[in-house]
């Protein structure tokens, strides 16, 4: 028997199989040292992405009308994690608005659902081999459930990238390679959106933008920038503006601040009459409850989130505290001791302090406001 | 246009019965602020809109609509199925870990029975002659099923819990068992009716009456649940068995006016330095970091003091963990004892007591509670 092949679209899925395996390391590991909801559903996306690709995997390998049997099988079995892929990339945007579940989140699961048991329908899907390869038509009702998924991922991003504008044209100016691959998925995936009503009248040139293939490359080019984005820019997306005011880094015996932090204008002195209040908190509500150190205290609608390390304690201002603040305290704590090596002293050389500056920049990105 | 007065009778009372349990879910989730009254109130909400759908058969009562009833239905019941996922999402949120998988599952499975009624042939509202009958095809049977078992699953533990604490709770047992016992007698009646028309093949009541009976039995449910929440508004909450001790502290004194123990065994811990440190902590805040306001809580190690600042009192809650449900709790408390119960008398404290246990019934790990009072000054 001889295989017919669609080596675009087989190449296509490959890389984003590929892709999609590497963002679940890469994100899987940023779960594990920063934690929250985010990374945990991002992870859970890009392996149902990489699900959902391998039917069109499969259509390419077998592209002849002989396979009908199980391409049908493949896209029953397998299809439905694109719907999920697509509910839980809601749920991880609506995350970092709200450490709340929100409503867009139940009601992108309601038509996951909805969609899901739409493709058994023997009506919803139909699948034709044509000249050009395999071909799916949808029925009305089961476009219509695609639309008002489609729209709630726009009711979710649009909200979220009004509020990362600023930011992001902070660091797409910076960075040359985010940047171009920022707006070169931009314009493609506009590019398709526009032309697909318009298909009858794109002159032949153009077609293979409706191919099966360009989808799925439209699709790893924005893994691709999340990948890259991610690496770079861990907490970007975390768009706390203002929540997070101010870390201090306190020496437990002596009490002196050691670092200081304001996420408003950047590192700053003169910390000494507030890390001594501190101290003399931490040390009194210690001994009047008598249960250990203290971990966070809440002042009207102000939170201060204490960690303590080997010989030093961090101390972090933000609005409300949560998995996120708390897990980057610790990671901020833990990198001044690395940095420092255990160097128990109480003055610190500018060069290392430009280190830790670039650390507490690059995981309190969403916070500072420059 | 055919109108069938019973059906339309019917349903207004269905309607009614579920407005009411929508406003009550909704008063509590603005006083107490939780997502457990907050999705409750969007469940009764589409369970509302769920039998809003039933004037359609009723004023439409003729073969002629069998189009526009059956379009009409199919929207608006979905509502309906809708609504078990808010409830699964508003249970999941009485445990003091919410599982967001479950809550994910049961929007999915929602997802899916409502879709499936759309699929052709799946779902038809027929004429009879004399009524209109509801036909389920195999789709929507079996993704329904599955969407019943999924919900006994998540839901019997919680509904088991219940039973226990209306059982073993004094306070509980009058309103509490009569309620229960209301609606498992409607849900027996209901049940036996069902088995009988189904397996005889006989239908007992006529049409018009017997089209409505589900609907009616759902009104009267979320009513009775309703009820049951004003009465008890913290009586689904899992039994966290986290707070040990609510204390109210004179600001002009600093002396303790009143004391609660939430367990049998006296672990009374010594709250007498938080107001002092109170003052220091605002202060710092006020001053140093130009952030004012009121300490609301101070986590240790293993434990959380909630603090809330009333006229004349602090009133303190000593957690294993604090939340927002604990928080708006202890507000209460302080602003029931400032307006009502300061001026003491053991009659007095007594009901305040009894009010206390009543509100934070899920955290009481023992049948007879315990009161230590303090007179102020004493």
């Amino acid at each position: 028997m001889k295989l017919a092949i669609d080596v675009l679209l087989v190449l296509s899925s490959l890389i984003l199989i590929s892709l999609s395996g590497l963002s679940v390391y890469q994100i899987n590991n940023l779960y594990a040292k920063i934690g929250t909801r985010f990374f945990q559903y991002a992870s859970s996306f890009s392996l149902c992405l990489l699900i959902w690709v391998i039917p069109s995997l499969i259509m390419g390998l077998l592209n002849s009308p002989e396979y009908y049997d199980v391409i049908i099988r493949t896209q029953y079995l397998l299809r439905p994690f694109g719907f999920l892929a697509v509910s839980l990339m809601i749920t991880a945007m609506e995350s970092v608005k709200s450490e709340n579940r929100t409503m867009l989140t139940n009601i992108s699961f309601l038509f996951s659902g909805a969609l899901i048991v739409g493709i058994f329908s023997p009506s919803s899907i139909v699948i034709t081999w044509t000249a050009i390869g395999w071909i799916t038509t949808y029925s009305m009702e089961f476009e219509f459930g695609r639309l008002v998924l489609f729209a709630t991922v726009i009711f979710s991003a649009v909200p979220l990238g009004i509020r990362l504008y600023r930011r992001l044209a902070n660091f797409l100016q910076k960075d040359k390679v985010i940047s171009f691959l920022f707006w070169f998925t931009v314009a493609f995936t506009s590019t398709i959106l526009i032309l697909q009503p318009l298909q009858q009248l794109v002159p032949d040139v153009l077609i293979w933008l409706f191919q099966p293939s360009t989808f799925i490359l439209d699709i790893t080019l924005f893994v691709l920038l999340v990948t890259f984005l991610f690496q770079k820019h861990p907490t970007i997306l975390f768009v706390e503006t203002h929540e997070t005011s101010e870390l201090y880094i306190i020496k437990q015996e002596s009490g002196l601040p050691l670092y200081h932090f304001e996420f408003r204008g950047g590192r700053s002195g003169g910390s000494e009459i507030i890390s001594a209040f501190f101290t003399g908190i931490k040390h009194f509500v210690k001994y009047s409850l008598g249960k250990g150190e203290i971990e966070s205290i809440q002042v009207g609608d102000q939170e201060m989130i204490i960690k303590e390390g080997i010989y030093t304690y961090g101390i972090l201002i933000a609005k409300q505290s949560s998995e996120l603040t708390r897990n980057l305290l610790r990671i901020s704590v833990d990198s001044f001791e690395k940095i420092y090596q255990f160097n128990n002293v109480d003055y610190i050389e500018l060069k290392r302090m430009k280190a830790f500056d670039s650390i507490i920049e690059r995981y309190f990105e969403f916070a500072i406001i420059r | 246009m055919s109108v069938d007065i019973t059906g339309v009778g019917l349903v207004t009372i269905a309607l009614l019965l579920s407005f009411y349990a929508t406003k009550i879910s909704f008063d509590l989730f603005k006083d107490l602020n939780t997502h457990f009254f907050q999705y409750g109130t969007y469940a009764y909400a589409s369970l509302s809109i769920m039998i809003s759908g039933y004037y359609f058969p009723a004023v439409f009562s003729s073969i002629d609509y069998q189009q526009s009833v059956t379009t009409a239905q199919l929207i608006l019941a979905s509502f309906g199925i809708l609504a078990l996922a808010f409830m699964v999402h508003a249970i999941e949120y009485v445990k003091r870990s919410p599982n967001e998988s479950i809550i994910n599952t049961a929007f999915i499975l929602a997802g899916g029975v409502a879709a499936s009624r759309f699929i052709p042939g799946q779902y038809l509202v027929q004429w009879t002659g004399s009524g209109w009958q509801q036909h389920y095809g195999i789709s929507v049977i079996g993704l329904s099923t599955l969407l019943f078992i999924f919900l006994c699953v998540v839901l019997g533990p919680v509904i088991l819990n219940v039973i226990r604490r209306i059982r073993e709770a004094d306070s509980y047992k009058r309103e509490g068992s009569l309620l229960l016992l209301g609606f498992v007698a409607l849900l027996l009646v209901y049940g036996v009716y069902m088995i009988i028309s189904i397996s005889l093949g006989i239908q007992i009541l006529p049409s018009s009456i017997n089209y409505y009976l589900f609907m009616l039995l759902i009104a009267g449910f979320t009513v009775m649940i309703a009820r049951l929440l004003l009465l008890y508004p913290t009586l689904f909450f899992s039994a966290s068995y986290d707070i040990f001790e609510l204390q109210l502290v004179s600001k002009t004194t600093n002396d303790v006016v009143y004391r609660y123990l939430f367990h049998s065994d006296d672990i009374v811990q010594d709250l007498m330095g938080i107001p002092i440190a109170q003052t220091s902590i605002k202060q710092v805040f006020n001053e140093a970091l130009e952030k004012p306001g009121n300490v609301k809580s101070i986590r240790v190690k293993d434990i959380e003091v909630l603090v809330a600042e009333g006229e004349r009192l602090y009133g303190m809650l000593l957690t294993h963990r604090g939340s927002t449900l604990y928080y708006r709790l202890l507000v209460k408390s302080v602003e029931l004892y400032e307006s009502e119960f300061s001026n003491n008398g053991d009659q007095n404290i007594s009901e305040f007591s009894n009010i206390i246990g009543i509100y934070f019934q899920f955290a009481i790990h023992r049948k007879q509670t315990k009161m230590e009072v303090f007179e102020a000054g004493n």
